[in-house]
């Protein structure tokens, strides 16, 4: 349910131009929950705009079912694009409801400069839109509040050393973004994973002013997998303007297809970065799925000695002990299996995979079953199985 | 492979395309008694993709190409090639991409077949569409003309009561894919209707293509809002419109007419006595959506009533359509609709989720195990004491006729 409203609408109003810090502040004001966001850069000049405020305050309007008011220009295209993606995050949360953008003055926006960005975090995706964009892409664009918050300042230095290290090898200019916005959206229950990535990543490349004519976003999923994941192939592109344009990039390759791609190149596997939960330096966990995944495919491509920077050893053990949830990760461990038992490496591991990838496959076919017979067995069941993996674990 | 055909269609208005591939030569058509199709470079590619991805041969062609659909002709493949694994990327070849010569016109179609989901988007654009794009041999047969012609004098109905032209296109191209294999329904329909929108980009600026489901849906399918507009040149775009609403809405909208709902042709089964069978799928799928909108009177002929037991052992083909059945469970009851059918639309959900998890259980069981299983179930069918699901068997006879 949506919070208590106390206003009809959705005020929107920013600075004219970043302070001494290069800091730009956008005031959301709707709801007791409405509050100031900021962006930040030290390597560029941001620029407010009609169309970052709107990005930023969208899903947040549409969760309080408040009309949002702003003063001034915005593009044409993004006004008009703004429509179906209210309908798309409507159909894909039925809280979002739909609501009117008012005051805004539409212009054709004219682009001023010929830069592409690519926005790159040193994991398997961008490395790979990295690569495969190399000619074109002049800026890295990395953002600290992504996956990493904004005050984690070691992890963040930890993980911009390789997105520098990364820039200097093939000669890109880095712009590194802060941002609070995630906070804003997660502090309204809006799923991060599902909702909430491709918005501020939309937000940050309107920022950046008009100097970029192009941004790349890379894909985590495939077009076989047409989930919202932190964006999507439809609606990434709806949030350019008429100089500025997204482009979800990847989706025609699996994650070991482009693991087999970065492979070639000594100096990426050296700096994979993949980890949602890293440790204090930095480094990939190497226990969580994400990790053991990509662990997994290195280790199926005779990789993985050659990378150090996972924090913990591939155990068979522990790969048994995976649990996989949702068509997303069900069918990218099919994929890490396919590869494993491909390349004939590694057989207790893919032997591992394949028992976790079993167990979850009927854990949840089991759970669905019984919800068609009783959500309070299924409700059980769910609770005993977590409990038997707890279990498990510590044994 | 090479696909070529003649500048123009013959005095019947019938323009045949030849795909070649070493020796082999297979042939399709298009035909309209009511366009001049022009068989640019585009269309040619449209409606050979398919055949050269499956073959795995680089797709050669003369002449010239819009250069936008050159530039995304690939993108189009990235996305075919990940949804099935049966088809691979090929060049395109022997053809010159330039900007499209052919100068942006005024009209604007939709393809319309008279159901839920083209009847929504010709109310939606109806101060814009110009046209309705009838297609023949589409779903059924072009050889069926007794069931055609009372489709086609309901689109022209329709046509005539808001003021547009209509365009009837045949072709067989539909079936010359069943026959390599490439299903019509989960494989090629999108892009056979872009290979058609393609031959009348001449005249046409837009053309609309409805959606089947909605943004929440966004599964591979051969028509979807991702791979439609890519389709698209210079001169002509089209739009795949209506994935703001499920079915359950889109029909709420349609209620609001009393002639759209008493002129609604959903079935795809063979029907002599009224438009609609009443009881496939389809039928009773959108009878409940009429009935949760009030409007199952005032609704389309079936040959048929919605009756519970019907409803009960009604059989559904995927988690999509079983997806759709929940949307009408939802708004049946908040419609207050009887308790009969609400009770036998729930059990006929169950049954057929818990069908599809078994099955999918089944999958996770060693080889033999697996084996083991389907015994009873192949006995059982060979006795003749259950059949194959519907839409397995459908698209079976579907393939063998193409292949005759």
């Amino acid at each position: 349910m949506s919070e208590r409203r106390t206003r009809s609408e959705v005020r929107l109003g920013a600075a004219a131009s970043p302070d001494a810090r290069g800091r730009i502040d956008v005031r959301i004001d709707g709801n007791e929950a409405g509050r100031p966001i900021y962006f930040q850069s030290g390597d560029v000049d941001l620029a407010p705009s009609n169309e970052a405020a709107l990005t930023s305050a969208i899903l947040p309007a549409m969760l309080w079912n408040q009309n949002i008011v702003v003063e001034g220009p915005a593009s044409r295209r993004f006004l008009e694009n703004l429509d179906r993606i209210e309908d798309i995050y409507h159909c894909w949360d039925a809280r979002l409801q739909k609501v009117q953008v008012r005051g805004a003055t539409p212009v054709v926006r004219e682009r001023r400069g010929e830069r592409v960005g690519l926005f790159f975090s040193g994991g398997v995706d961008s490395f790979y839109s990295l690569l495969k964009h190399q000619d074109e892409v002049t800026d890295l664009i990395f953002i600290h509040g992504f996956d990493i918050g904004v005050g984690d300042r070691s992890r963040l230095q930890g993980i911009g050393e390789v997105v520098r290290r990364a820039g200097e090898r093939l000669g890109k200019r880095v712009v590194e973004v802060a941002t609070d916005l995630r906070s804003l959206l997660e502090g309204q229950a809006l799923s991060w994973r599902r909702l909430g990535g491709g918005p501020v990543k939309a937000a940050i490349g309107h920022v950046l002013g008009a100097e970029f004519k192009r941004i790349y976003i890379a894909a985590a999923e495939t077009y076989a997998i047409l989930v919202p994941w932190g964006g999507h192939p439809l609606l990434d592109p709806m949030w350019g303007t008429e100089a500025l344009e997204f482009r979800r990039d990847g989706g025609e390759s699996t994650r070991p297809e482009k693991v087999g791609r970065l492979v070639a190149h000594d100096w990426i596997v050296e700096s994979l970065r993949v980890c949602w939960r890293p440790t204090a330096d930095g480094l990939n966990c190497g226990r969580c799925e994400k990790c053991m995944r990509t662990m997994l495919i290195l280790e199926s491509f005779g990789a993985l000695e050659r990378c150090p920077t996972f924090a913990a050893d591939l155990e068979p053990q522990r790969v048994a002990r995976i649990h996989y949830r949702g068509v997303y990760f069900l069918d990218g461990a099919r994929e890490v299996l396919e590869a494993l038992e491909r390349s004939g490496r590694a057989r207790a591991l893919a032997r591992a995979l394949r028992r976790a990838l079993t167990r979850s496959e009927r854990s949840v076919v089991v759970s669905a079953l019984l919800e068609t017979y009783s959500p309070r067995a299924a409700s059980s069941f769910r609770r005993l199985d977590r409990q038997s993996r707890r279990d498990d674990s510590l044994a | 492979m090479r696909v070529h055909a003649p500048a123009g269609p013959d005095a019947n208005g019938r323009l045949a395309v030849t795909l070649e591939e070493g020796t082999k030569k297979d042939s399709f058509y298009f035909a309209s008694r009511d366009f001049n199709l022009q068989p640019s470079g585009e269309a040619l590619i449209a409606s050979a993709l398919f055949a050269a991805m499956q073959s795995g041969a680089a797709l050669g062609l003369a002449g010239t190409i819009s250069r936008e659909f050159y530039e995304t002709i690939g993108d189009i493949q990235d996305i075919l090639a990940e949804w099935h694994p049966q088809l691979a990327k090929v060049g395109i070849e022997g053809c010159q991409p330039q900007p499209c010569s052919v100068a942006p016109a005024g009209r604007v179609g939709l393809f319309f077949s008279a159901g839920v989901d083209s009847f929504y988007s010709l109310l939606k654009h109806q101060d814009e569409i110009t046209d309705l794009i009838f297609i023949r041999g589409h779903e059924f047969r072009a050889r069926e003309n007794e069931l055609l012609d009372r489709n086609a004098r309901i689109v022209h109905e329709t046509a005539r009561r808001m003021g547009k032209h209509v365009i009837e296109v045949e072709t067989d191209l539909r079936w010359l894919l069943a026959s390599k294999g490439l299903k019509w329904v989960k494989v090629t329909h999108g892009a056979v209707m872009a290979a058609i929108g393609l031959l009348l980009q001449g005249e046409f600026r837009r053309i609309y293509i409805a959606a089947t489901g909605n943004y929440a849906r966004l599964d591979p399918w051969p028509s979807h809002p991702m791979l439609d507009p890519m389709w698209g040149t210079e001169a002509l775009e089209f739009v795949h419109d209506g994935c703001e609403l499920n079915r359950v809405e889109k029909v709420a909208v349609l209620a609001r007419e009393d002639w759209v709902l008493r002129s609604l042709r959903v079935c795809g089964e063979y029907t002599t006595t009224a438009p609609n069978c009443g009881r496939c799928e389809k039928c009773i799928r959108t009878m409940l959506n009429l009935l949760a909108a009030g409007a199952l009177e005032r609704g389309p002929q079936f040959e048929v009533g919605l009756d519970a037991q019907r409803i009960r052992r009604m059989r559904v083909s995927d988690f999509h359509r079983l997806e759709d059945e929940k949307d009408n469970l939802h708004a049946l009851a908040q419609a207050g609709a009887p308790r009969a059918i609400i009770r036998a639309l729930r059990s006929a959900i169950h049954r057929w989720e818990r069908r599809f998890l078994l099955m999918r259980l089944a999958r996770t069981l060693p080889s033999p195990l697996r084996l083991l299983l389907r015994l009873p179930y192949r006995l059982l069918r060979r006795l003749g004491l259950i059949e194959r699901r519907p839409r397995e068997a459908g698209e079976q006879a579907a393939e063998m006729q193409g292949a005759s």
